[in-house]
């Protein structure tokens, strides 16, 4: 027979155990030898098994020798050292004798490195444990939501497996840990009737606790769910909640109905109606959601990414943004959409665009918006007047009276485009056609008066918006220089809202000499007219007395150029042309400006060869970007000069190295209709042109 | 979480412009380890040669694309755990399907966008965190 074991009976690494207690040494050696004794025999031939047998006799006879009285001793020890840690837990305090004395056997005690887990990773983990006298129950399925950062005193009763870790590094310091496995555990339900009855009683009462504890955290949880989507929806916003078939759920508020345009949403698909019949979208909107709720491998934030952001549902702008709940595998249990209305936000954005953009008119000629809110409060009076006459009948026939009333409507409409008013613009319009279909038919009295009230209305708005400036107003005008004095007469004027005073403090300080107009129209005429080989003169004739707004100068001073070059170009003939004419070599060009009834008048004229009818004519009909039909009604009403202000009419005729790029008598009709003005043209051939141009201003 | 800026990453790109430009952006966002590739098998061949911590690419590019240079990056062993970022020109959702579904880590819509690059490069380490720390069965 082999010698299987040394005199030694202890195994070679009885080092491992050295900070194990002596007394649960021996009683591991013991547990060592018979595991041993039982895994031999199975291995050993049966003739071999007699003499092994008694050789391990004689082994275990030598271990108990040694110290035979004290080993016994100290297995029942050991036995009862457990007993009476049982009996300090709650849950075995006052179990059997017996049983206590069967579960101590089978208990296993454990002695892990100080510091470290008690048990390997996946292991071992189910069971019951004895920690310091509180009693552990561990399964798969025990669990407790309470914080696990646990203080050293304090041992939940039932403790999810990987908790388990983090009180063991806490307590193996200085622990006792008994620990059953299992399956063990199992068995001895048999054995240990009342004791397994008290476990499974904590058990349960701790399953009870738990779910007591998750329905208190489900009801929270909806209550706050429940609180969200109403406060969502007292700030316009709807919430709804799709899942993975993306059909919307119970929970979602009353604004979804009204976005979506459709009562009791619950089951019906989300993407069908937002989407209608856009095959496209309906399909990458599926297979995404697909995607979002397939597993935990994908980051749902980035599918989420591929879902749309904005849609429109009747004709309304309507925001989406994704949220998604997920569990703690990274599984996404459902999806919200959150909807919000855009439509109104936009229309105010543009909104106040517009205003900014009214503003900035304003302030760049204020004084002038005071005087058009005169003037246009002036209009509407007339207005007003002439409907009440109108509407009892009085106001038929009263020519004279229309005439003065549409004047006034024509000037103040142009005076709205200068500051950006358009729907102001838009109003004055329709209450000129209005008076003006007065004489030729019945009008509807009803409507009249309508668009008075949005007349009314859209005026009020203008005068909202000079009020809205407050004390700004203030620093507006202080970006004029002024003295203290003047401030001060400043100041109280406006406080007072003395319109007249306001005005006529602020235009002397922004209005500039009419001369301003023709800054630089000599040197340009002569340098054109060298490039030409024509020989021509400049004459202006303006009151140095009379003033008109910086801007507004500034800008007939560029655009009108276009009517002295226009002259320099197709006006006056060169010297030999003009000889033979028996005209004098040097052309002249020259203007006039002077102010009539709040209109400024300009009349610049050239002493050349006049329009040529024909030839114009002819222009026009080769020209493919003009409206024929506008030309053919404009030569039977004798005006052939208005054709030079069709648009598109000079883009391709009149490029010259002169003219420049194409840009003519068009450009200065759109400039005049946007200030309000007009402009006509006469001419005599051989002896010249002349252009007559008005233009509603304000006066000082 | 921290993301360790001096991480390896790779840019590949055809376009010459688009790899300076990138370059730049990540440099300024405090990434100096950048290196450069103009197309696929480069691409590949700096894989072989070097340790890179996430790969940014281009979804068009000649001869292989950056779904393929993706594909190849997971078949093997070395570069299968690489986080993949891919640039994509217009929101092609057939695309980006096929790239979620071969591994990609996410995706950044084109033009290169200072904001929207260092939100996609913290979302990836993010979310690699967030499955590590899931609990374990």
């Amino acid at each position: 027979m082999t010698d299987f074991f040394v005199d030694d009976p202890f195994p070679d690494e009885e080092n491992k155990f050295d900070h194990i207690p002596i007394e649960s040494r021996r009683l591991l050696a013991r547990k060592y030898l018979d595991t041993s004794e039982k895994l031999l025999l199975s291995l050993v031939n049966p003739e071999d098994k007699v003499g092994l047998i008694e050789r391990l006799d004689q082994i275990r006879q030598l271990a108990e020798d040694q110290d035979a009285s004290l080993f016994l001793s100290e297995e029942e020890e050991a036995v009862q050292v457990i007993i009476s840690e049982l009996r300090k837990t709650e849950l075995f305090h006052d179990q059997p004798e017996h049983e206590l004395s069967v579960l101590a056997t089978q208990l296993q005690e454990m002695f892990p490195p100080v510091g470290e887990p008690f048990f390997q990773p996946f292991e071992d983990k189910n069971g019951v444990y004895i920690i310091d006298g509180k009693t552990v129950i561990c399964g798969m399925d025990c669990f407790t939501l309470r914080d696990s950062q646990l203080e050293e005193d304090e041992i939940p009763k039932c403790v999810a497996g990987d908790e388990i870790d983090r009180i063991s590094v806490g307590l193996t310091a200085k622990s006792r840990i008994f620990y059953i496995k299992g399956d063990s555990f199992v068995d001895l339900i048999s054995l240990l009737p009342s004791c397994a009855q008290s476990i499974i009683q904590c058990v349960m009462g701790e399953l009870r606790e738990t779910m007591d504890f998750l329905r208190k955290e489900r009801v929270s949880t909806m209550e706050q769910l429940r609180l969200t989507r109403d406060m969502l929806e007292n700030m316009g916003i709807g919430l709804l909640c799709i899942n993975q078939a993306g059909e919307i759920g119970q929970f979602y508020n009353a604004l979804v109905e009204d976005y979506l345009d459709r009562k009791s949403l619950a089951g019906v698909p989300f993407a069908d109606m937002i989407f209608g019949k856009d095959r496209d979208a309906l399909r990458n909107y599926y297979r995404a959601l697909q995607m979002l709720f397939s597993g935990n491998l994908f980051d749902p934030e980035m599918i989420i990414s591929m879902l749309p952001n904005e849609v429109t549902i009747n004709e309304r702008i309507i925001k989406l943004d994704y949220f998604f709940v997920q569990d703690r595998q990274g599984h996404v249990q459902s999806l919200f959409v959150r909807l919000e209305d855009l439509t109104s936000e936009r229309f105010i954005a543009k909104k106040e665009e517009q205003e900014k953009r009214i503003i900035d008119a304003m302030h760049a000629n204020i004084g002038g918006y005071f005087q058009m809110l005169e003037d246009i409060e002036a209009a509407l009076g007339q207005a007003q007047s002439f409907f009440d006459r109108f509407s009892s009948g009085q106001a038929k026939g009263e020519e004279e009276n229309v005439a003065g009333l549409m004047r006034s409507l024509h000037s103040a409409k142009g005076l709205c485009g200068q500051y950006e008013l358009e729907q102001l613009k838009s109003e004055i319009h329709k209450t000129e056609s209005f008076v003006q279909n007065v004489l030729n038919e019945e009008i509807d009295v009803d409507a009249f008066k309508q668009m008075l009230k949005s007349f009314k209305k859209e005026f009020q708005y203008a005068v909202s918006i000079k009020d809205s400036l407050g004390k700004e107003i203030i620093r507006i005008l202080q970006g004029i220089n002024y003295s203290q004095d003047e401030f001060d007469q400043l100041f109280n004027a406006v406080n007072a809202e003395e319109h007249d005073t306001v005005r006529l403090l602020v235009q002397e300080k922004t209005m500039v000499s009419a001369e301003r107009i023709v800054d630089n129209w000599s040197k340009d005429i002569s340098s054109l007219a060298d490039n030409l080989e024509k020989k021509i003169d400049f004459q202006a004739d303006i009151p140095d007395d009379l003033k008109i707004n910086k801007n507004l100068a500034h800008r007939l001073n560029v655009e009108m150029g276009h009517l002295y070059r226009n002259s320099v170009d197709h006006g006056i003939e060169f010297p030999a042309e003009r000889k033979k004419a028996g005209k004098h070599e040097t052309g002249i060009i020259s203007i006039k400006v002077w102010e009539e009834s709040k209109i400024l008048k300009l009349v610049i004229r050239d002493d050349g060869g006049g329009l040529d009818n024909s030839r114009i004519i002819l222009a026009a009909k080769e020209n493919p970007a003009l409206d024929q039909q506008e030309v053919e009604k404009l030569i039977s009403s004798q005006e052939i000069w208005k054709i030079l202000f069709l648009k598109g009419f000079s883009s391709r005729k009149s490029v010259t190295q002169i003219s420049g790029r194409g840009v003519g008598l068009d450009s200065v009709k759109e400039t005049l209709d946007e200030i309000g003005g007009t402009i006509r043209m006469t001419s005599e051939t051989g002896k010249g042109s002349t252009f007559s141009v008005n233009i509603p201003i304000n006066t000082n | 979480m921290e993301i360790d800026k001096e991480m390896n990453i790779l840019v590949v790109d055809d376009s010459m412009l688009i790899r300076s430009v990138a370059k730049k952006i990540l440099k300024n966002l405090g990434f100096p380890n950048v290196t450069l590739a103009d197309d696929g098998s480069t691409a590949l061949e700096k894989l072989n040669e070097q340790t890179f911590n996430l790969v940014i690419a281009d979804m068009n590019m000649p001869e292989i694309s950056g779904i393929e240079l993706l594909k190849k990056m997971r078949e093997k062993e070395e570069t299968r755990q690489i986080p993949f970022l891919l640039v994509t020109a217009e929101e092609s959702q057939d695309e980006i399907m096929t790239a979620i579904r071969a591994g990609v880590n996410n995706y950044m819509q084109k033009p290169w966008n200072v904001k929207t690059l260092m939100a996609k490069i913290e979302r990836i380490y993010q979310f690699e965190e967030e499955k590590r720390n899931r609990p374990k069965i």
